[in-house]
């Protein structure tokens, strides 16, 4: 199993940048050193109230936190998309990507913050159905300047290139680029990105629709807080839908992964003390309605009763949505999640609220020294 | 003339189709030899679209900044410039915030307006220069403008004539994050706050990449650097008078002269003279072709008319840009003749080498930064 991470924010803490900046750099090279494979990067704008703390650009941050290290991987989990120009954001991952010498992998999101991602761009609210649209374009238009040393697209939001521009220098004509009267017919994005022909992508989904979705465009899909049965739904939804696409029947678990909340103390007595104010005080500030969130995260089938009184902290636990214990323990929850859904690639997110640096660095410690050998 | 502060770009081998993981390379040992060189800062510019080589650059100088920059745990880093109407002004605010909190305020915030219209109107129609210069500025100038209250201001809201912040319509619905420094009463949304907050207080220093008295004007009616390129002496001499003026206006005091302006220049050193311009003439006419550039009436708009001679137009474009101290080409006594002349007779104190001359290798481009090093830094610094 490939073992991934994502850094600590002091997730709605008021925490000082300048620390952060360390903790973050020195976690990556704890990463380096415990065998994890690569990083992900979460991208929240306006976080003035310290909820959701994470970086605007995973990009960037990705850029410094890499050169902690020469092996791990990068990745964004995930680019917002609305929130970005579809040139801007396959331009900067292509330069990454060669600044990394193809180390990035490609995560991608529609967003779940509609206070942010409306600053950006109207047309991404999620109160209208549009936004979906939106975000489909966008990611063709990324992949197309990959995939295509010529881009042209024609769609809803976007048109590349730009009607109208004649080039008058004949030095700079191209019959790639250029009709014979000189008009700009096409625009070619560079740098080229490093791997052939382009990162890795992986959409951040959690239903099975969108997973199928996902492997129509011939990317890959990274979930969060589905249960290990909704996870096989998803799974074979996509398996489907790549088998169609390929027109031959594709390996399941193929370019796949499972996100979750982890947090790893010597006892599982310890680790649960730590973990659950912090979970159950992130439940709350998202608001969410707990009882329909529930049945949309578990299935039918493994709904129990009692499962609507347990509070969130409990609930996710008994349903391996998050892992947390002792080294022993948090075993027994990756081996179900492998021998019931068939995860090839799990990443670990650390943002449970309330943590200290020592505590995360301790976890993952016990991570890199008595899961990832056992696992990988 | 001591106390003058040296910058530089990194060499991008412009007009080249030179391989991204060896420029990489190439840049970053720049930059460690910058570092251990005795310069202050380092300067990217922003180019996209590069297919033909021409301009090749990084298409993002933040996220290539932030790369290079861990090279040195002293140098400031730069854009020259971030192309603003190719950015959204709340993206490049967090951006340029999060580099400084990176770099642990090392950053100087460039903003150029563009000058390749062809690549600007892929990112925003109301950008194209063709259209009218007038709207070009304005939009260049609300996009500043918002950036710069978002980087300064811990909420900010903002109406213009491009853009509106925060979007109207939002109502928060959860009172765990109601903050009146953000929220109405009733919870609609009223205030941005932008995050990370930049680590230089109240914000990295701005610099407007302009060529004009009127746009230096501009810069320092708002608390702006500015720095040119392409002026000659003459006319650095009416864009700092502009600057200092309108500087010192808002400031209610005689700002000093040579503060918050900087000049880049195209420069190049071997160990002897002609072997410097043996190296980079061929290179800097082929620029100027690809450029597109007028010779006759660029000539004009670059001199003011009393440093005009008869025979200026008659020269090619190398040597015209030498003599008129417009690139800095030579061995290391004739190129600190030439700043002697430009700081002396401009009065500036910060000097930005521009390394990109067509057709160099890359150790002519080390050599040439470390003949500066060794023999001109020293000296003027």
């Amino acid at each position: 199993m490939r073992f991934d991470s994502t850094p600590y924010y002091h997730v709605g803490e008021d925490y000082d940048w300048e620390i952060l900046v360390d903790e973050m750099r020195e976690e990556v090279r704890l990463m380096d050193q415990g065998g994890f494979t690569g990083i992900w990067l979460a991208e929240h704008h306006f976080h003035w109230d310290g909820w959701y703390r994470a970086s605007p650009n995973p990009i960037l941050l990705g850029t410094d936190l890499i050169g902690e290290s020469d092996r791990l991987r990068v990745g964004q989990c995930g680019a917002i998309l609305p929130d970005w120009n579809p040139l801007r954001v396959a331009e900067d991952i292509a330069l990454l990507d060669q600044l990394t010498r193809g180390r990035v992998d490609f995560g991608v999101a529609r967003g779940i913050n509609n206070r942010a991602t409306i600053q950006f761009r109207q047309e991404a609210d999620r109160r209208n159905e549009e936004h979906r649209a939106l975000f489909n374009e966008t990611l063709e238009v990324i992949l197309s300047a990959w995939r295509d040393e010529a881009l042209t697209y024609q769609g809803e939001y976007f048109n590349y290139p730009a009607p109208g521009w004649k080039e008058t220098n004949p030095l700079g004509l191209d019959p790639r680029f250029h009709n014979d009267d000189g008009e700009l017919k096409a625009l070619g994005v560079t740098p080229r990105p490093f791997q052939k022909p382009h990162p890795p992508v992986f959409n951040m989904v959690e239903s099975a629709g969108s997973h199928a979705y996902s492997a129509k465009m011939g990317i890959g899909a990274m979930c969060f807080s589905i249960s290990h049965g909704r996870i096989k739904d998803a799974w074979r939804a996509y398996n489907n839908a790549a088998s169609d696409a390929a027109g031959q029947d594709m390996p399941y678990g193929q370019n796949l992964a499972v996100m979750r909340p982890t947090y790893i103390a010597d006892t599982h007595e310890q680790a649960v003390a730590d973990a659950r104010e912090g979970t159950n005080l992130l439940a709350s500030w998202i608001a969410t309605d707990p009882d329909k969130v529930r049945k949309i995260m578990v299935s039918e089938e493994e709904l129990e009763e009692g499962d609507l009184d347990l509070d969130w902290f409990d609930f996710q636990l008994k349903h391996d949505l998050i892992l947390v214990g002792s080294p022993e323990t948090v075993s027994e929850q990756i081996e179900r999640l492998e021998s019931e859904t068939g995860c090839p690639h799990l990443a670990f997110f650390l943002n449970i609220p309330l943590l200290s640096f020592r505590q995360v660095m301790h976890s993952l410690e016990l991570a890199a020294t008595r899961i990832i050998p056992p696992f990988s | 003339m001591p106390g003058i502060r040296f910058d530089s770009t990194p060499y991008y081998h412009v007009g080249e189709d030179y391989s991204w993981r060896t420029l990489v390379k190439e840049m970053r040992e720049e930059v460690r030899l910058m570092d251990q060189g005795g310069f202050t800062g380092l300067w990217l510019a922003e180019h996209h679209f590069a297919w033909d080589g021409w301009y090749r650059a990084p298409t993002d100088p933040i996220l290539v900044g932030a790369d290079l920059i861990a090279e040195s745990d002293r140098m400031r880093v730069g854009q020259c410039g971030a192309i603003l109407p190719d950015w959204n002004p709340i993206r490049v605010a967090e951006d340029i915030a999060l580099l400084d909190q990176l770099t642990r305020g090392r950053v100087d915030f460039g903003a150029g307006r563009g000058i390749n219209t062809r690549s600007t109107i892929q990112f925003s129609r109301e950008a194209d220069r063709r259209l009218d210069p007038a709207h070009n500025r304005a939009l260049f100038r609300e996009i500043l403008e918002i950036a710069v209250a978002a980087l300064e201001k811990e909420s900010f809201s903002y109406k213009g004539e491009f853009f509106t912040y925060p979007s109207p319509g939002w109502h928060e619905t959860n009172k765990l994050v109601r903050d009146p420094r953000y929220h109405a009463q009733d919870g609609e949304l009223i205030a941005l706050g932008v995050t990370p907050r930049p680590y230089q207080k109240p914000r990295p220093p701005v610099y407007v990449m302009a060529e004009s008295a009127g746009s230096f004007g501009y810069a320092g009616s708002k608390g702006y650097n500015a720095m040119c390129a392409s002026l000659s002496k003459g006319r650095i001499n009416e864009a700092f008078a502009a600057h200092n003026q309108a500087a010192s206006g808002r400031l209610g005091y005689k700002l000093p002269s040579g503060e918050g302006v900087a000049v880049m220049r195209p420069t190049f050193l071997a160990e002897t003279y002609e072997e410097a311009v043996q190296a980079v003439r061929p290179g800097a006419n082929r620029l100027a072709a690809w450029s597109s550039v007028n010779p006759h009436k660029a000539r004009l708009a670059t001199l003011t008319e009393e440093e005009m001679d008869d025979d200026d137009f008659d020269s090619d474009w190398f040597e015209f840009q030498l003599k008129h101290d417009l690139i800095m080409v030579g061995s290391p006594d004739s190129v600190s003749e030439q700043i002697e002349r430009i700081t002396s007779q401009t009065g500036c104190k910060h000097i930005a080498l521009f390394l990109n001359f067509p057709g160099l290798s890359f150790q002519q481009v080390m050599k040439s930064l470390s003949l500066f090093s060794e023999h001109i830094i020293p000296r003027f610094a």
